[in-house]
């Protein structure tokens, strides 16, 4: 294109006035056709998009105010509000306890890894061979979930599990952390937590490196201990990528359902349900498109308005995050 | 430089627009007269994929004018496979289906009608439990390929150290062989449980209810569908039944039966037919310790079970039904060599029982293991497994309610009606 303009602007015929209107339609045309021309090389990826985000979206949104079995779409049915009235009816299992789950399940995941990923990234950041123990807690991550849930599944059982052995061996009767109702919640939460320490760590850690050396010689100077280093120097500089962490496992918390699969199916009965687990049941095993899409708008307004209450909250504090 | 800017363009337009018409392109192929016609099944591993092949293979042999190609997926992946082909527009000519999937096939048109001659040969000539796991709203959907019917398993061995010689006749009996067999470690650890429960998994946990609910004399649904029946006092006893063998430890619903029975840490369960094929591969040797019994209830000589079943039906959307259903017949209605069906060979071969009577006594030489009795005479008496419509979630519906009652959140009286409720909601929002 260059070569193109460059040539135009040298033609010897014509005066300067008629230079000058040559060179701004050549301009005119030129970028017509780097428009064009990028427009069409965009192309595939904005296909890509309209395909499989903007098409999906819109589809589960005019499906939530739908009926729909599945298999037909000429049969879709458009009932209003009837799916939210049917879901966010008090006599559902949707609100409770399924969205309570979902949330309990999310914060008090983001809760254990928040605060184990801020004391082991500081712990790492002191040690030799930092890559090495990045890389070790990082391993989860690279695991599939299903070996995971099996395998802390394995070490969760009542009779000749690990967790179990040990407790045994102190003295301590076995617990049903599966099993039992009231702890299969929180024993999936550590298996998430574990799972997602390793992102969190590898944030901070970088995070941690960014912080100007001075700030803790002169913190060091006036007196200040390692508590008080931490909270008034660490903390408040990590706040971007804490944001970034608190942010991103939350809304993986809110929308995780995987590991609830392999370890519990949602039982014992819906104790361990969570809302993306029974949007999967509805649409595919039940054949409730409708309900399903219902489902995921509201959570999508869930992690919305969450998403927001968390950048608020920091930007409260004083601190730009991007 | 315009020619090389016009070109590229054209040319990523056109494998856009190549990209786009290889997502929609779809249905039978037809070359010169040819018919291909497409089976999807959940047939995916041996012994059934190759049963399936050597049935479909002898069939491409002897008509060259119509082929058939089989496809597979899991088991779990079915349901979802035959949902998103069929939307969109790449549907199979014949679908494998889970009987409580029918409702759900019925109410979206999925299934096309079959012809009268066929529902005639499966109305007249199949089991009544065969006969009922393909029917929804009066309508057949398909042919049955094999019905599955649920009865007492237990472990003569185990039974046998705890001084037990006949597997239980009642409720009463089948408790105290129970608590004799469950032996615990010095933690109380369940080391082997006299009786087998198993949570998280919805047919391990609804079907044994069903079973000792008919056993008791109840059922599912009322006559005609349109209720839910299970609230009622055999069903109040069943579940109490359960809960009792938990609570007196001799169950424990976090043991997975389905690995604890073959390692003989689990004595009695109950279980449907396919589990035989199962055993003898993880059991090998140790299978001669397998007894099958009728699923005991409260008084001798009552008995329950629970009958469900695989079809196989032809696509609505199908360009060529006549020739799937051609096909279909060959398959399950002709004589074959031994004189049973081919699909009635192949399902015996596999251990699973034909839906067809004739096809199970033309085999009768073939068996000499008197497990699969109590399965084949459960076919006359075991509740179908009701496939209206919501199906699938009635049944995730139960689960729920009983695992509740097994971890002690709710009573049994809860949590029936709660499910009864719920159920009803369904039935009547189909």
């Amino acid at each position: 294109m260059a070569t193109v303009l460059h040539d135009e602007r040298k033609s010897p015929r014509g005066g300067p006035d008629r230079r000058a209107g040559f060179a701004r339609s050549g301009m005119a045309k030129a970028r017509r056709r780097e428009a064009v021309v990028a427009y069409a090389f965009l192309s595939p990826t904005l296909a890509f998009f309209a395909i499989f985000l903007i098409l999906p979206l819109v589809f589960a949104f005019v499906l939530a105010f739908s009926n729909w079995g599945g298999f037909d779409l000429t049969q879709i049915e458009f009932v209003g509000l009837d799916n939210f009235a049917e879901i966010l009816n008090p006599a559902s299992s949707f609100v409770a306890p399924i969205l309570v789950n979902t949330l309990l399940f999310a914060f008090g995941s983001v809760v254990l890894t928040f605060v184990a990923s801020i004391v082991l990234a500081n712990a790492i950041n002191r040690l030799r061979f930092q890559g090495l123990w990045r890389t070790l807690y990082f391993l989860p991550i690279v695991t599939t979930v299903t070996a995971v849930g099996n395998i802390w599944k394995y070490l969760y059982e009542p009779s000749g599990g690990l967790i179990n052995g040990l407790l045994n061996a102190l003295g301590m009767p076995s617990v049903r952390f599966l099993a039992d109702p009231d702890t299969a919640l929180p024993s999936v939460v550590v298996v998430q937590a574990w799972a997602s320490l390793g992102v969190a760590i590898l944030i901070l850690t970088a995070g941690l490196k960014n912080i100007p050396e001075t700030y803790y010689e002169a913190a060091a100077l006036d007196g200040a201990g390692v508590l008080r280093t931490f909270w008034n120097i660490t903390l408040p500089l990590l706040r971007p990528a804490l944001l970034f962490v608190l942010i991103t496992q939350v809304i993986a918390g809110l929308q995780s359902f995987a590991l609830i699969i392999v370890m519990t199916g949602g039982g014992p009965g819906n104790a361990t349900n969570v809302a993306g687990f029974e949007m999967y049941q509805q649409a595919f095993n039940y054949g409730l498109w409708g309900i399903a899409s219902a489902m995921a708008l509201v959570l999508f307004l869930i992690i919305f308005a969450i998403t927001l209450l968390q950048l608020w909250l920091f930007r409260q504090r004083g601190e730009e995050t991007s | 430089m315009r020619w090389g800017t016009a070109g590229r363009a054209a040319a990523l337009a056109m494998a856009a627009a190549l990209a786009l018409a290889g997502c929609s392109t779809g249905g039978s192929e037809t070359d010169s007269g040819k018919v291909t016609l497409t089976v999807l099944t959940h047939y995916g591993n041996d012994p059934l994929k190759s049963g399936l092949q050597k049935m479909v293979d002898e069939w491409n042999k002897n008509h060259p004018s119509i082929q058939v190609k089989t496809q597979a997926v899991t088991y779990e992946d079915l349901l979802q496979t035959v949902t998103v082909r069929q939307t969109g527009g790449k549907a199979p000519d014949i679908i494998q289906a889970y009987s409580l999937w029918g409702g759900q096939l019925e109410r979206a048109q999925v299934l096309a009608e079959p012809p009268e001659d066929i529902q005639q040969d499966i109305k007249t000539n199949f089991s009544t439990a065969a006969v009922g796991a393909v029917t929804v709203d009066d309508k057949i959907l398909g042919y049955p390929t094999e019905v599955q019917t649920y009865a007492l398993y237990y472990n003569k061995k185990l039974l046998a150290e705890a001084g037990v010689t006949e597997p239980p006749k009642t409720w009463d009996e089948l408790a105290t062989v129970a608590a004799k067999v469950t032996k615990r470690d010095a933690k109380g650890n369940i080391k082997v449980a006299g009786f087998g429960l198993t949570s998280g998994w919805d047919s391990a946990v609804v079907h044994p209810f069903l079973c000792l609910l008919q056993a008791a004399g109840g059922q599912f649904l009322s006559d005609d569908g349109t209720q839910a029946a299970f609230n009622s006092p055999a069903g109040k006893a069943a579940l109490e039944f359960e809960k009792s063998l938990i609570d007196a430890k001799s169950a424990d619903p976090a043991i997975n039966v389905l690995r604890a029975f073959p390692s003989e840490k689990v004595a009695m369960t109950i279980n449907a037919g396919w589990w035989i094929g199962s055993l003898k591969t993880a059991m090998k040797d140790k299978y001669e310790n397998v007894g099958v019994a009728p699923v005991p209830g409260p008084d001798v000589g009552d008995r329950g079970s629970l009958a469900y079943g695989f079809f196989m039906g032809v696509n609505n959307k199908s360009q060529h039904k006549d020739e799937a259903w051609q096909f279909l017949e060959w398959m399950n209605a002709e004589q074959g060599p031994d004189g049973a069906t081919r699909m009635g060979s192949f399902q015996y071969s596999v251990g699973t029982i034909p839906g067809r009577p004739a096809d199970s006594e033309a085999l009768a030489d073939d068996n000499t293991d008197p497990n699969y009795q109590p399965f084949i005479d459960a076919l006359e008496y075991a509740m179908p497994e009701p496939n209206g419509r919501n199906g699938q979630k009635i049944k995730t519906t139960l689960q729920k309610s009983i695992e509740d009652v097994w971890t002690g959140t709710r009573s049994v009286d809860d949590a029936l009606a709660d499910a009864a409720e719920q159920t009803n909601a369904m039935l009547s929002s189909g």
